[in-house]
C-alpha cells in the first residue's frame, strides 16, 4: 500500500523503521477508479496525492468546457493543486484518475506534523518543491519556445510512459494543440 | 425500524451546542463506506439515495447485500450505490466509513479495516456503535460522533425535523458530516465540548 511511496523517500533521505512506523500513522490510503475526481475546481484542495499505482491528471476548464491539462501523475509522482493547498482558497483545477489508481494522501496538517516529528522529510520536501518548481518553468519555457513537433518529441524522449499509456487527446490537451494538430504533427515524423 | 436514541449520551445535554453558520457544499463527490446492513445500515444506504456522494455497501452476508443494492437501484436508478464483497476495499476506496455492526462485532471488523481506513473520517451513529470504543480501536482515525435523543429517519416526525447531534474533535471534519446529515433527513447539531456558548442551528 506504500512501498513506492517510501521507495521514493528513500532515494533522497534514510529513515530507520520506527520513523517509517511513525510515518505511516499520518497517510492516507485512497483508491480512485478511473474517471473518479480527486478534486473538483472550487473546493479547497486538502491533500497531497502520491500515485502508488495508476495515473491522475490535474487540468482546467474554461467557459466553453474546453479542458487545459496542467499535469499528469503516474506511479512514484505527486500531483495536488498547490496554489488553494497553501493558500486555503478554493481550487482553480480538477484533478481524476485516468486509470483505476491507489493513492497516498498527506493532508496539510498531517505534513506538519511529520515535518515536526521527522525533520529528514522537511528536507525531502524541499528537494521535491525545487523539482516542481524546475519542471513547471521548463514547461512554461517549452509552451513559449518550441515548435509543435519539438514539444511533442520532448515529451516523448522525456516520459515515454505517458505519451504510451494516456489518450491521444489528454497529450494534444497537455501540449496545447487541438487533436488533429498533433495527429498530423505525428504524421509528419513517422515520414521522417 | 430504525431506533438511535441515546441514553448513553445525555451526558451531552451539559455540553454546549454551536452553528456552523453555512456548511459549504463540496463539489467533489465523497465515497461514504456503510459497514453492517442491519436496521440501521439500510435505513442510512436507503436515506442517502437523496444525496450526490457515492456509497458503497458491505454486509458479510454478501448474497443480501447485493439484492439489497438491487432494490434500492431498481427504486433509485440514478443512485451511485454499489455493493462490495470486501469490508477492506470498500473502507479503501471510501473518504466517509460507517460502521453499523453491534458492538460485540465492532473488534474484528475494526481489526480487518483499520490499515484502509487510517486518517479517514469514521462515524459512530447511535448506540449501534460507541464512539469511545471506535476510536481506541481506531486510534488513528477521525472519529465524528453521531446521536439522536429522538426516533429515526422512517418514522414520521409530524413535520419537524429530528435533531441529529454530533460531536467531533475538528471543525472542518465536523463540517462534511453536517452536510451528510442533512442529506439523510435530519437537522445537523453540532456539538463542541471545547466551546461555552450555545446557538442553536437556524
Amino acid at each position: 500500500m506504500y512501498e513506492v511511496f517510501f521507495k521514493k523517500l528513500a532515494e533522497k533521505i534514510t529513515l530507520t523503521t520506527e520513523e517509517v512506523d511513525l510515518f505511516k500513522t499520518y497517510l492516507t490510503p485512497k483508491k480512485l477508479r478511473r474517471k473518479q475526481y480527486l478534486l473538483q475546481e472550487g473546493d479547497v484542495c486538502k491533500y497531497s496525492a502520491f500515485v502508488e499505482k495508476g495515473a491522475l491528471r490535474s487540468y482546467t476548464i474554461d467557459e466553453k468546457g474546453n479542458e487545459y491539462i496542467i499535469q499528469f501523475a503516474l506511479e512514484g509522482w505527486f500531483i495536488g493543486d498547490m496554489y488553494s493547498m497553501l493558500t486555503g482558497e478554493p481550487a482553480t483545477q480538477n484533478i481524476d484518475a485516468i486509470e483505476d489508481s491507489e493513492l497516498v494522501l498527506i493532508s496539510k496538517q498531517a505534513e506538519e506534523e511529520i515535518m515536526k516529528r521527522i525533520p529528514k522529510y522537511e528536507h525531502f520536501m524541499r528537494l521535491l518543491l525545487q523539482n516542481a518548481y524546475i519542471a513547471a518553468q521548463r514547461r512554461f519555457n517549452h509552451m513559449a519556445s518550441l515548435s509543435t513537433e519539438e514539444r511533442y518529441t520532448k515529451l516523448l524522449n522525456t516520459y515515454p510512459e505517458i505519451v504510451q499509456r494516456v489518450p491521444q487527446h489528454m497529450i494534444a490537451s497537455y501540449l496545447g494543440l487541438t487533436p488533429e494538430t498533433l495527429s498530423r504533427a505525428r504524421k509528419q515524423m513517422s515520414r521522417k | 425500524m430504525l431506533f438511535l436514541a441515546l441514553s448513553q449520551w445525555s451526558e451531552a445535554a451539559h455540553r454546549r451546542k454551536f452553528a456552523l453558520s453555512n456548511s459549504i457544499e463540496m463539489r467533489t463527490k465523497q465515497t461514504i463506506a456503510i459497514i453492517g446492513l442491519g436496521d440501521v445500515g439500510k435505513g442510512l444506504a436507503t436515506a442517502l439515495a437523496k444525496g450526490t456522494d457515492r456509497v458503497l455497501l458491505f454486509d458479510e452476508n454478501a448474497k443480501e447485500a447485493e439484492n439489497f443494492t438491487a432494490n434500492l437501484l431498481k427504486a433509485n436508478p440514478a443512485y451511485d450505490v454499489e455493493f462490495m464483497i470486501c469490508a477492506a476495499n470498500a473502507s479503501w476506496e471510501a473518504d466517509i466509513i460507517i460502521p453499523t455492526v453491534a458492538q460485540a462485532e465492532l473488534p474484528k471488523i475494526t481489526a480487518y479495516i483499520k490499515e484502509y481506513v487510517n486518517q479517514k473520517i469514521v462515524i459512530s451513529i447511535g448506540n449501534t456503535c460507541n464512539g469511545y470504543a471506535l476510536q481506541e480501536l481506531l486510534p488513528n482515525v477521525k472519529v465524528v460522533k453521531t446521536f439522536t435523543n429522538e426516533v429515526s429517519v422512517n418514522q414520521p416526525t409530524k413535520g419537524k425535523m429530528v435533531d441529529c447531534h454530533i460531536e467531533g474533535s475538528e471543525t472542518s471534519i465536523v463540517e462534511n458530516v453536517v452536510d451528510l446529515i442533512k442529506t439523510i433527513g435530519f437537522n445537523p447539531v453540532v456539538i463542541n465540548p471545547t466551546k461555552t456558548e450555545i446557538i442553536e442551528l437556524v
